[in-house]
């Protein structure tokens, strides 16, 4: 499967964000996005996911010949599209335990019945593979977790739905580097053939973990520069200043 | 003056200056009248004119339950024995309207039918909860329960009491007095799911000794109109009170609760905590109030009351209120209003969790805490029935 963004638009409350977005994510690959504040990382990842704010004006998404643009968040969810958020709700009341049992039900093939055990089960393993106290699961979701556990919830629920392409919205920052070694090796667990990744992130010290294929640079809604992980080095050596010139200059020939 | 007997904690003398009951009723009925938009308490009940409602009386079908292991411990009385009678004159002494009176009257006039008393012997704790159904059948029919819980003292015990019923038009006034003896126990929960178009007029009195504990729950999900009045009143020293509810009002429905927590002696501690939802055109009223009586002193007491509006046109009204007449008291209350939060919903859904689901989830979130009456106590299964029934209602709107 692939995820396909082409001459992607979309804008909130009239402002327009992502001004033209192409970006192609094969299963099998992890793909890095890098770009200053505000230069609409986040946006992507919520259009991506289909939130009501923003509106698209243009483009299209594709997961293979699915056009997703045109599906409620929730059927984006169902056919394996996962987005792990820069920050996670609380919902005080919903234990995330019965939240992700919910949420592993619904991603079984119509008429699929969970195994309440052995999800329990294989809950747990994912637990202590991301080192998290087990109580987690009976507390309510994300009420009074720390920024780190916060992150450490999503990736716990990214390893139970298994997606076929999850987004990381900065999902390393705030993370010491312990947490951060943790959200990696999730990650890495799930690297192979049937998972591909978007990674979004300002920091270099992630992609030390997470090799990634792929570095694309967003900067003022559109992806300015793509290349091999030796971009990395390169953003993280002179910043992003050289690719903004170079996109204002871009963007004035236009 | 109302009197606990401190060696059972279930016996009342008559309260002084009062002749026989007749007598009293016979005064309520020279002073009192219909509840109206005249009576605060009333006013925004939007309660129906006595000519309104079915004159037919009829009789609930009353069942209970209690568990095999129980069975020594309580003991069920059916109609108003001698001790039920001293109970219910401590009633009289919150009755306002001409709806008590007539309420009154008509279980006194016929006794054996409406009114059941619940009896938990001394020390005895139960292992199950005691669950008093009332079931309501007739159409255009008018119904009055009573229940009494005499709870001796040492004894630990939890009663449902539900009301139930699906027939039109009915009319049911119910009323509690529960009795907690010293060092008791007493946990009761009132679940109201009446049909939709019922008229429902509720009003308790709990009554606590030297600590004891009372904890109730009130779970007003059906009917037209529900009215109610739940009244703990801390009797002695030591009396630990916490009083939880959950309402919610949909369609035209409209709901108007108030929890009393009086305060009569010194060295009490009571807390409220109210939950509501209100959708489509469903309105409703919360007027808690705390009352410290002079020579309370010492009283820690907290009133909170949220309410969660799903739509436009919906309604909730919180008016708690404090009605302190002595020092040296910790008294405060607080309430809010709020909706469904737009990005926790897209949480749920990026999930795979549907909006009609994710609603459900968030507006049972919502209510969670205010659900049971206490930590890790799993609400009667009714409670969830009535509330699948909130919820599936509001599918067919998109926030
Ligand atoms: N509701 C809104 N109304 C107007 N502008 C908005 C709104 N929400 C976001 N924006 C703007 O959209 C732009 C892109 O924001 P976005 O969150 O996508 O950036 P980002 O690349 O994720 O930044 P960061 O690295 O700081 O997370 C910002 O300029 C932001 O101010
Ligand atoms: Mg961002």
């Amino acid at each position: 499967m692939e995820l396909r963004i082409h001459g992607l638009h979309a804008s909130i409350e009239g402002k327009e964000i992502l001004k033209g977005i192409d970006l192609t994510l094969p299963q099998g690959e992890i793909h890095a996005l890098m770009g200053p504040n505000g230069s609409g990382k986040s946006t992507l990842a919520n259009v991506l996911m289909g939130h009501p704010s923003y509106e698209v004006t243009g483009g299209e998404v594709y997961m293979d010949d699915i056009d997703i643009l045109s599906l409620e968040p929730y059927q984006r969810a169902r056919l394996g599209l996962f987005l792990a958020f820069q920050y996670p709700v609380e919902i005080p009341g919903l234990t995330a335990g019965k939240f992700l049992k919910r949420a592993a039900e619904l991603r079984l093939e119509d008429g699929g019945k969970l195994n309440v055990s052995s999800f329990i089960r294989e809950l747990r393993a994912h637990m202590d593979f991301l080192e998290m106290d087990h109580q987690f699961i009976n507390r309510y979701l994300n009420e009074g977790f720390s920024g780190g556990e916060k992150k450490r919830m999503e990736m716990l629920q990214m390893l139970a739905l298994q997606p076929a392409f999850a987004v990381l919205d900065e999902t390393d920052s705030g993370l010491d580097i312990d947490a951060l070694k943790i959200v990696s090796k999730g990650v890495n667990s799930l690297k192979g053939p049937g998972f591909g990744a978007l990674i979004i992130t300002h920091y270099q010290r992630i992609l030390n973990y997470i090799r990634p294929d792929r570095v694309h640079v967003m900067v003022g809604g559109r992806i300015v520069r793509s290349g091999g992980p030796e971009l990395v080095e390169r953003l993280e050596k002179d910043g992003y200043d050289w690719l903004k010139s170079q996109a204002a200059a871009e963007h004035a020939k236009v | 003056m109302r009197h606990l007997d401190m060696a059972t904690g279930v016996r009342y003398s008559a309260p002084s200056g009062m002749e026989t009951l007749t007598d009293t009723l016979k005064n309520l009925e020279k002073t009192a009248r219909w509840p109206g938009p005249s009576m605060e308490e009333w006013r925004r009940s939007a309660f129906p004119k006595e000519d309104e409602l079915p004159r037919a009386a009829g009789t609930p079908l009353i069942s209970w339950e209690i568990a095999e292991e129980d069975q020594d411990a309580v003991v069920i009385g059916y109609g108003i024995d001698d001790e039920a009678l001293a109970l219910f004159r401590t009633d009289l002494a919150d009755s306002q309207t001409l709806l008590d009176y007539r309420h009154r009257l008509d279980i006194l006039s016929r006794p054996g039918s409406t009114a059941v008393s619940i009896r938990i012997r001394k020390g005895k704790v139960l292992s199950r909860p005691v669950v008093l159904r009332y079931s309501y059948r007739g159409r255009d029919t008018r119904y009055n329960a009573h229940t009494f819980i005499l709870c001796e003292q040492e004894a630990d015990a939890r009663v449902v009491e539900i009301h139930d019923g699906r027939a039109p038009e009915m009319f049911v006034t119910a009323g509690t007095h529960a009795s907690c003896g010293p060092g008791s126990r007493l946990s009761h929960e009132l679940i109201q799911n009446l049909d939709d178009s019922a008229v429902f007029a509720y009003q308790s009195l709990a009554q606590t000794g030297r600590d004891a504990s009372y904890r109730s729950f009130e779970g007003q999900f059906g009917s037209r109109i529900a009215k109610s009045r739940m009244t703990a009143e801390c009797l002695d020293k030591g009396g630990d009170v916490h009083m939880n509810g959950v309402y919610t009002a949909r369609g035209n429905q409209k709901k108007d609760l108030k929890p009393v927590q009086r305060h009569s002696s010194p060295r009490c501690a009571s807390r409220s905590y109210y939950k509501g939802a209100v959708q489509e055109d469903g309105a409703t009223v919360f007027q808690g109030i705390i009352e410290v009586a002079k020579g309370a002193f010492e009283t820690d007491a907290y009133l909170s009351n949220k309410n969660l509006i799903l739509n436009d046109g919906a309604r909730a009204d919180s008016i708690p209120n404090l009605e302190i007449l002595n020092n040296n008291v910790k008294c405060s209350h607080g309430s809010t209003t709020g909706t469904l939060r737009e990005d926790e919903l897209f949480y749920l859904e990026s999930r795979g969790i549907g909006r009609k689901e994710g609603r459900a989830m968030l507006i049972e979130a919502y209510i969670e805490d205010a659900l049971g009456n206490e930590q890790g106590r799993e609400p009667h299964p009714a409670v969830y029935e009535a509330l699948a029934q909130f919820l599936k209602n509001g599918e067919s709107e998109k926030p």
